[in-house]
Formats: C-alpha cells, sequence, structure tokens
C-alpha cells in the first residue's frame, strides 16, 4: 500500500509540474478582469511555491 | 464564463463520429459538460463556469488531466495550461484565431503523438558531498603519522584532496555514462526531446521525449531494462502524457 501511496504523489507531482508550467497560454491579454487574473495567478504561484518545497523534501527520498 | 481544457482540430472529428463507441464529444458533455468552441478547423473543448477563480485541489488537477487525456484517446490535443478561464464564447474564439497559424501547426506536429518522461536520480547524492571530510575529527589519516590526532601533514592535505578529486570525477563520468546510454537507448523512439541534465545534485536527468503512439510500449519496455541494469540509480519514467511540454506556443 505504501508503494501504491508513494507512486500516486509521484505521478500527482509529475503531473502538478506539467499542468501548473506548460501547456498551451491563451490568457495573455485576453483577460476576464484584472483582479480576476491577479487571483488566478498568486492562487498558482502560492501552489508552485509548495510544490517546490514538496520536490525538495520527496524527490531525493524515492 | 469558458474553462478551456484543450485545443483540437474538427477535421479530425468526422472520423470519430465512424468510429465505435460514437462520439467522444457526446460522452463528454453528458460526463463533465463539456462543448466545444468552434473557429475554423479549430475547436477549443472547454465547460461552462460561474467563477474565475479556479479552485487549485487536487480533485480539480486530476478532473483537468482526466478530460484532456479522454479527449487524446480519441484525437490530437493541445492542452491548455490549467487554470485557463476565458470570459465568454467570443473571448474563446478571439484566442483561437489570434494564434490560429500557430496551433495549427502544433496540431499537425504532435498528430498520433505523446510524451514520456524520464528522470535520473542519484538517491543519497546532496550538495556538499564533495566537501565532506574523509577522515573524520580526531582521526589520523595513517598509522604512520606523527602530528597530533586531527591534524594533517601538508602532503597528506594534498593526498586526500587528490583522493576526493578522483573519486568525484569517477562518479561524475558514471553519471555521464548512464545520461548517454539512456538518451541513446530512447532518442532513437522519439521524435523530439528536451533534456535538462544535472537541475540538482541528487536529480541528473529530467528529461521529456515525444514519442509516436506505436513507440509507447517499446519506450517503456527500454526503460524498464534500463531500470534493471541501473540499480545504483534511481530511473523513474512516466507516460504517456498529452504533450504538455511541446505545446507552448513559439
Amino acid at each position: 500500500m505504501a508503494e501504491v501511496a508513494r507512486q500516486k504523489e509521484v505521478t500527482l507531482l509529475e503531473l502538478l509540474d506539467r499542468i501548473l508550467n506548460k501547456g498551451v497560454v491563451l490568457t495573455g491579454d485576453l483577460v476576464i478582469s484584472v483582479a480576476d487574473v491577479d487571483l488566478i495567478y498568486l492562487g498558482l504561484n502560492l501552489v508552485l511555491a509548495s510544490v517546490e518545497k514538496m520536490h525538495e523534501f520527496q524527490r531525493w527520498d524515492l | 464564463m469558458n474553462y478551456v481544457y484543450g485545443i483540437i482540430s474538427t477535421t479530425e472529428i468526422p472520423q470519430l463520429m465512424n468510429s465505435a463507441p460514437g462520439n467522444w464529444l457526446e460522452q463528454a458533455a453528458d460526463q463533465w459538460g463539456i462543448s466545444l468552441v468552434q473557429y475554423g478547423e479549430l475547436a477549443a473543448v472547454v465547460r461552462e463556469v460561474d467563477k474565475a477563480a479556479v479552485e487549485i485541489n487536487e480533485q480539480a488537477i486530476l478532473h483537468h488531466e482526466a478530460v484532456i487525456e479522454f479527449a487524446l484517446e480519441q484525437q490530437t490535443v493541445l492542452p491548455v495550461r490549467f487554470g485557463t478561464v476565458l470570459p465568454n464564447v467570443q473571448a474563446v474564439e478571439e484566442a483561437l484565431k489570434r494564434y490560429y497559424s500557430r496551433l495549427e501547426i502544433l496540431l499537425r506536429e504532435l498528430a498520433g503523438k505523446v510524451e514520456m518522461g524520464i528522470r535520473v536520480l542519484a538517491p543519497g547524492r546532496t550538495t556538499n558531498e564533495e566537501s565532506k571530510p574523509t577522515i573524520e575529527p580526531g582521526e589520523t589519516p595513517s598509522a604512520q603519522s606523527a602530528l597530533p590526532p586531527g591534524k594533517l601533514s601538508g602532503r597528506e592535505f594534498l593526498l586526500q584532496k587528490y583522493q576526493d578529486h578522483l573519486r568525484s570525477k569517477q562518479v561524475q563520468l558514471a553519471d555521464q555514462d548512464v545520461l548517454e546510454k539512456v538518451h541513446s537507448v530512447v532518442s532513437p523512439l522519439s521524435v523530439k526531446w528536451q533534456l535538462n541534465k544535472n537541475p540538482s545534485p541528487a536529480l541528473l536527468l529530467s528529461a521529456v521525449y515525444l514519442v509516436n503512439n506505436g513507440n509507447i510500449g517499446d519506450f517503456q519496455e527500454k526503460c524498464r531494462i534500463l531500470m534493471e541494469q541501473h540499480p545504483e540509480y534511481k530511473i523513474l519514467f512516466s507516460g504517456p502524457w498529452p504533450p504538455y511540454n511541446f505545446s507552448g506556443l513559439r
């Protein structure tokens, strides 16, 4: 079970790395409103910061 | 408001209509409320949402991926970055119009291909490994040393440095060999790749390969063999993924 859980975590990290950092970016200046976009990107930045931390702890402990 | 998952080519849709078990879009519409916004021969896979701020949690992330992977099973999809919300259908059409030619080229380039990921790790490797003393404090380097415990003569100090250097060089060469081997084994099965070597002391390689659907099985098999051949390293492979790393608009 521990191995399955670990594999799931690794898969989720691999997925996060892709869907938050890569892929087609359509937004550009097609903004909903400045405030809303700021909210979205603030959220993403916070997640990225914590994901990087998770990577640091987890990556080398596999 | 429209949450955008991915971009597809509408020219592929008629072929799919004839394929069992039917039109995937109908299934996706029933299951997730997905619809298409078309512009020319392109279409964005979207879902109507009532707010712009996307909740970031495991469920939302897995849902985004599930929709793209579902579509990818049927046809080529350019995955759009998580959290992309456009205010209305016109804004989606405008985005398709603006990037039309580049999206079309990307769709052609990525047709029938997926992304595979490989990471090569050196477990236990740390940043200050090279500077670690090989002789512990209070320990003499040799029985013959006449110096007090913990002190090294100039000759012994230099000898130790030289031995450390040789060890480090051997490790570097072994790392280089394994990275070259990994790449030489999987690159013939790939169309394109992006290699990020030594992004950190313990992560020797983070690479992504663009692979034709027909080569996925071989790619995975080669990776399994590499893992068995190099137990001293941790070789992780993942995929098939939608081609996130190859979908950047240039």
